[in-house]
């Protein structure tokens, strides 16, 4: 027929290049508008590569609306291509939804589980927080203890040094400017108010975020792969009680014991810019910061740093407990909770400075 | 295709009704029907993707389903109120497949969980309870080793010790057997029929293991595409000569799933030969 090619399947039809040949010929002539029928006359044996290969070529000729045919088929090579499974093919080349409503939709629908689940887990948290202080409610000591540690001692270097330097860059940033209008000891005010009110508690919550925050994500969520959260439910246990409970109260002890070092760091960088390259005497430098700080000043850098603990605990927990799937999902929630937890913190700084400001 | 009910007057443990499950779009279980009674051993059998990890855990509460309904211990689950779930739940024990052991926890730690949920045992009673169920799985001497430091098969001696510590009356397993040498395989069911007898426990277990079926299992039930395929004793249901079952019971191992054939494929037979 003038509108077929019929193309002999080479010899080595069974290899990776004698079904990358046939495929490509059968390519070339759907090209030209031509079906293609497939002598497989001179192959003894067809292979999965072979299979593959005419399933390709299948595809591509009736895709094209043409026709398709095999022909020179032996009793063998019949047998062959029964034994062979035949893939599903459903998904491959079909494009997604490319609605932008839809695309929209979901997101929402997700973003809207996601802040439910949340609030959820925050509401469960607080409650089972409460009872635990008035005595109910199970208390794992130990892992109070455990978390505690891991999130104050073992955050501590890093946070003294990160403070040390936010000091110190921040006073020597400022030196110049306050020398120039003779107003060098002012630069007790300004490191004093700026570490205790926003700097302290901010960078303690942001370091403690991108180490523990992740940490509490992935654990919770590799307890959630391996079945243990479902086991816990299982076993008539609440996760809430038993995992998140003890992280929040290690939070929110850290995290504020944290800032309140943190500030101390802080401080002391600003000290060292101002005794070393201002020449002010310490007595003064004390004396200027203790006029300029207040007990309201430490007061609200810990409160806000309380606010950022649950911030970090509730995020860090819900990413880990709502994951389902596998490991490589595992990364993927201690990565999400670190971007919604700063996030969440920068937001939270943002509204506490506005509402102290406007009452 | 059903056979004859091995259950008959005997208590029922679960009423499972036309239970319907979904997964986004994806219809899991398409109407499963099936009943658990007081003391027997069910195996569950079936190709991947068959439905019966999500039965379990259907049964388990840990899944809500669509529609249907799942009385367990006389319990309607979708009606339940968080005490009587939670009732329900600690007369329940469950051998996940990958063990689920709490890392942070030790071996004995793990086992005592489920004690130190009831409320009414003193610490000492608790441990004493917890070394014993230990000791009985072979594992007296790992009761201070953290999960992490027993192999896979002491993980599960331990896990399926954590299972029957409360004396439950429905024990699940999922795949007991999986990952283990076969010494281990039949170690692992003899000492789970042992514990069911021991704690008179009703056993429900998802196994790919024939000679595990052979060995421990008073019903047989097989699921295909999300709904009972086939239920009775191992004979029943070997008698009836499904071609999926025959394979299973043939081999050391499973039959590979089977849909259309590369000949159906490319229409060169026709298609629609009755497959598995």
């Amino acid at each position: 027929m003038a509108d077929e090619a019929v193309l002999e399947a080479p010899s080595e039809l069974h290899t990776m290049e004698g079904a990358k040949l046939l495929l490509a010929e059968a390519k070339n002539e759907v090209a030209r508008g031509r079906g293609v029928v497939v002598d497989l006359a001179r192959c003894d044996v067809i292979g999965s590569n072979g299979a593959a290969a005419l399933l390709s070529v299948q595809r591509a000729v009736e895709t094209a609306g043409l026709r398709f045919e095999v022909r020179g088929l032996s009793a063998a090579q019949l047998e062959e291509l029964k034994a062979l499974p035949a893939p599903t093919m459903s998904g491959e080349g079909e494009e997604h939804d490319q609605s932008l409503f839809l695309y929209l939709g979901t997101i929402a629908e997700d973003v809207a589980a996601q802040c439910l689940d949340f609030l959820s887990l925050m509401a469960d948290t607080f409650y089972w927080c409460g009872r635990r202080l008035v005595g109910h409610g199970p208390w794992r000591r130990g892992q109070f203890i455990r978390e505690a540690v891991a999130i104050g001692n073992e955050g501590l270097p890093i946070i003294a040094v990160v403070m040390l330097l936010v000091g110190l860059v921040t006073a020597f940033q400022a030196a110049d400017q306050l020398r120039q209008f003779g107003a060098s000891i002012f630069l007790a005010n300004l490191v004093g108010l700026g570490v205790l009110r926003e700097m302290g508690p901010l960078i303690t919550a942001i370091l403690v975020a991108g180490r523990s925050g992740s940490a509490m994500a992935a654990e919770l969520g590799t307890m959630a792969v391996e079945e243990e959260i479902d086991a816990l439910r299982v076993m008539g246990i609440d996760p809430v009680p038993f995992l998140v409970v003890p992280k929040a109260y290690a939070t929110v002890v850290a995290v504020p014991s944290l800032t309140m070092l943190a500030n101390l760091f802080g401080v002391t960088g600003g000290f060292i810019i101002a005794t070393g390259y201002l020449d002010i005497a310490p007595s003064a430098f004390f004396a200027q910061l203790v006029r300029s700080i207040g007990p309201w000043d430490l007061l609200t850098g810990l409160i806000k740093s309380a606010l950022f603990a649950t911030v970090i605990v509730s995020v860090g927990c819900h990413f880990g407990l709502r994951l389902r799937g596998g490991a490589e999902d595992v990364g993927r929630a201690a990565t999400n909770a670190v971007v919604a937890s700063l996030f969440l913190i920068i937001l939270v700084d943002g509204l506490y400075v506005t509402l102290e400001t406007l009452l | 295709m059903t056979a004859g009910n091995g259950g008959h007057g005997r208590e029922a443990l679960i009423e499972a009704e036309d239970v319907v499950v979904e997964f986004g779009e994806h219809r899991v279980l398409n109407g499963v029907t099936l009943t658990i009674h007081a003391g027997e051993v069910v195996c569950m059998i079936g190709g991947s993707g068959s439905g019966k990890t999500t039965v379990l855990r259907t049964m388990l509460g840990l899944i809500a389903p669509l529609s249907g309904s799942i009385r367990v211990l006389g319990v309607e689950l979708a009606q339940a109120d968080e005490d009587s779930r939670t009732r329900v739940a600690r007369q329940m024990g469950m051998l996940f497949q990958h063990s689920a052991l709490l890392g942070g926890l030790t071996a004995e730690e793990n086992v005592a969980l489920p004690l130190e949920q009831r409320g009414d045992l003193s610490p000492e009673m608790i441990r004493s309870l917890a070394r014993t169920r230990l000791a009985q799985v072979g594992l007296g001497d790992a009761v201070c080793n953290y999960p992490r430091e027993l192999s896979g098969g002491m993980q599960k001696r331990a896990a399926l010790a954590r299972a029957v510590v409360n004396e439950p009356r429905l024990l699940f397993c999922d795949e007991p057997s999986s990952g283990l040498d076969p010494a281990t395989v039949v170690a692992i069911d003899e000492l789970m029929v042992q514990l069911r007898d021991d704690v008179g426990a009703s056993l429900v277990v998802v196994t790919h293991h024939p000679a595990s079926v052979k060995r421990i299992a008073d019903r047989l039930v097989l699921l295909r595409a999300g709904r009972v395929a086939a239920d009775g004793t191992v004979d029943e249901v070997r008698a009836l000569g499904d071609p999926w079952i025959d394979g299973f019971f043939s081999e050391d191992t499973a039959p590979p799933a089977r849909g259309k054939s590369m000949a159906e494929a490319l229409g060169l037979v026709p298609e629609g030969r009755e497959v598995a």
